[in-house]
């Protein structure tokens, strides 16, 4: 038990340490690791919405996958899994893109950003950290279990076939130039060399395989189960980051002029508090569903689904924040957020005492 | 019901509330259903001339005549002429009022990437930017455009 919470600690330095290398070697300011604006990208990428400058098949999303995937087979916990509650995890997957893009960044991105110096991601911190009690909150008193309990699946086949499909179209580019989408300017047009990304998601995905690292489980289990070890994780995590960016002159302490940030607070905390509480309910942060995408869980794949539509639509509707705050449909898309969430969760207590 | 459940049924009618409302101000407002940046590039490459010459005039520093073009433009029409627009209204010293119209420029089109604008666009909001950040009260606009200017999403 000690080892593995070394080894937890330890897998969030390196997570943090590679995030801020990868920052430096070419990705956004303070975005070396961010899976909803990486999932954007992506979508981007394969043409399913149109902003000219956030289209990239970031490799990231390819070699996380991957690492969890073959290292999952190589210890014989590639598992296919599915519970009955599928399409939660469809619009689990989707709002928590929703809640990112109008926060401007994944959790990991908010640890990132206040590792750069960003003061205003502390309202997303504290809106995370909340979200995340309120979630372990609602499954403590009680939902219904059966609809969230996962069974395994005798299909091993089926359980490889979006891990396979996200590396044979994540390395397309290396053989076939121009299938894909790229930016030539903009956000998507920040990255570092293909090669180094691969190899570092590679060890992230592989080192988050073997520890489940996850941001928001660190929190329920820090909050809840009164564990330490997660705070110290996230901590280490800000910690490695920090040195990173002192040591490459890319720490900005501050509010104001941070990059891929808004000053609207409110909406920060909202839209953070909504991914913490819909990831305890589908278990795990959008990091965390690349890694269980590739370990045979299909829920996970689902929300893997659910998240390329949600950043197809945040991009397409603009539903997201950009330095000024959050746009009307950025607004309106976290409250449907929790008003579908509210409606589910009401319904899986009202399951529950049935 | 129990206390947690009059709690998610709160958040569910305060959601629902908070959706009619920001529904109803997207009700109000107006979308175009073509492709802006085409429309924005057409309109850049007939109004060309124009907006060169308006650039000439601000080199010159002939501020009023260069908002005279600007406005015969129709800065609602023309994404680049209304950010040149808040620009010469900076060098007129109307700083807040040149700020908005860059403000709003800048977020209806990602101008600060485009190869096509005559003007570099950078170095103008690099110039403001140096001028602004000693002014406490321009923080909001300070933390655009240098969050802009750094890049990254958002």
């Amino acid at each position: 038990m000690k080892l593995n919470n070394t080894f937890y600690m330890a897998s969030a330095i390196i997570i943090g340490a590679f995030a801020s290398l990868l920052s430096v070697l070419g990705n956004p300011l303070n975005t070396g690791l961010c899976v909803s604006c990486f999932m954007e990208n992506y979508a981007g990428a394969l043409k399913l919405h149109n902003d000219i400058f956030m289209q990239y098949l970031r490799p990231e999303i390819t070699f996380i996958t991957a690492g969890s995937f073959f290292l999952s087979l190589i210890r014989k916990e590639f598992k296919p899994r599915l519970s009955p509650s599928f399409i939660t995890y469809f619009f689990g997957g989707f709002f928590m893109i929703v809640g990112c893009a109008v926060f401007i960044g994944c959790p990991i991105k908010m640890l990132l950003r206040l590792a750069g110096g960003d003061l205003t991601s502390i309202a997303g911190i504290v809106g995370l950290i909340l979200g995340v009690y309120c979630g372990v909150k609602v499954l403590k008193e009680g939902v219904d279990t059966v609809s969230f309990t996962q069974k395994p699946l005798n299909q091993k086949s089926t359980a490889m076939i979006l891990p396979v499909l996200i590396l044979v179209i994540g390395v397309t580019p290396v053989v076939k130039d121009g299938v894909f989408q790229e930016s030539l300017s903009g956000a998507a047009a920040e990255k570092a060399p293909f090669l180094i990304a691969a190899i570092l998601s590679f060890v992230i995905g592989v080192i988050s395989q073997y520890s489940r690292f996850c941001v928001t489980g660190s929190i329920r289990n820090s909050t809840i189960l009164r564990k330490s070890t997660g705070f110290v994780a996230l901590f280490l995590l800000i910690v490695s980051a920090f040195i990173i960016n002192v040591l490459f002159k890319k720490f900005n302490f501050g509010i104001y002029g941070q990059p891929g940030s808004h000053t609207s607070y409110f909406w920060s905390f909202l839209s953070l508090f909504l991914v913490g509480y819909i990831a305890v309910l589908i278990d795990g942060c959008p990091f965390r569903q690349l890694i269980k995408s590739g370990e045979g869980d299909i829920n996970a794949q689902i929300a893997f689904l659910g998240m390329l539509l949600g950043a197809a639509f945040v991009q397409n509707f603009k539903i997201l924040s950009d330095a000024s705050g959050p746009t009307l449909f950025g607004k309106l898309g976290v409250l449907l957020g929790f008003l579908i969430f509210a409606i589910i969760t009401l319904e899986a207590r009202k399951n529950s005492e049935a | 019901m129990k206390k947690l459940d009059y709690f998610i049924v709160a958040i569910l009618i305060a959601s629902i509330a908070g959706s009619l409302y920001y529904g109803y101000q997207i009700h109000n407002t107006h979308f175009m259903s073509e492709d802006l940046r085409e429309k924005e590039y057409l309109s850049m490459e007939i109004k060309r001339n124009q907006l060169n010459h308006a650039l000439r005039y601000l080199k010159e520093k002939q501020y009023e005549e260069a908002v005279m073009i600007l406005d015969q433009i129709g800065v609602e029409n023309n994404v680049w002429a209304k950010y040149l627009k808040g620009y010469v209204f900076y060098k007129m010293n109307r700083i807040n009022e040149g700020l908005a119209l860059i403000n709003d420029a800048l977020k209806t089109s990602n101008i600060l990437y485009d190869v096509h604008y005559p003007n570099n666009v950078r170095a103008d909001l690099e110039e403001i930017l140096s001028f602004i950040s000693k002014d406490a009260s321009l923080n909001q606009y300070r933390h655009f455009i240098e969050s802009k200017l750094k890049g990254g999403c958002g």
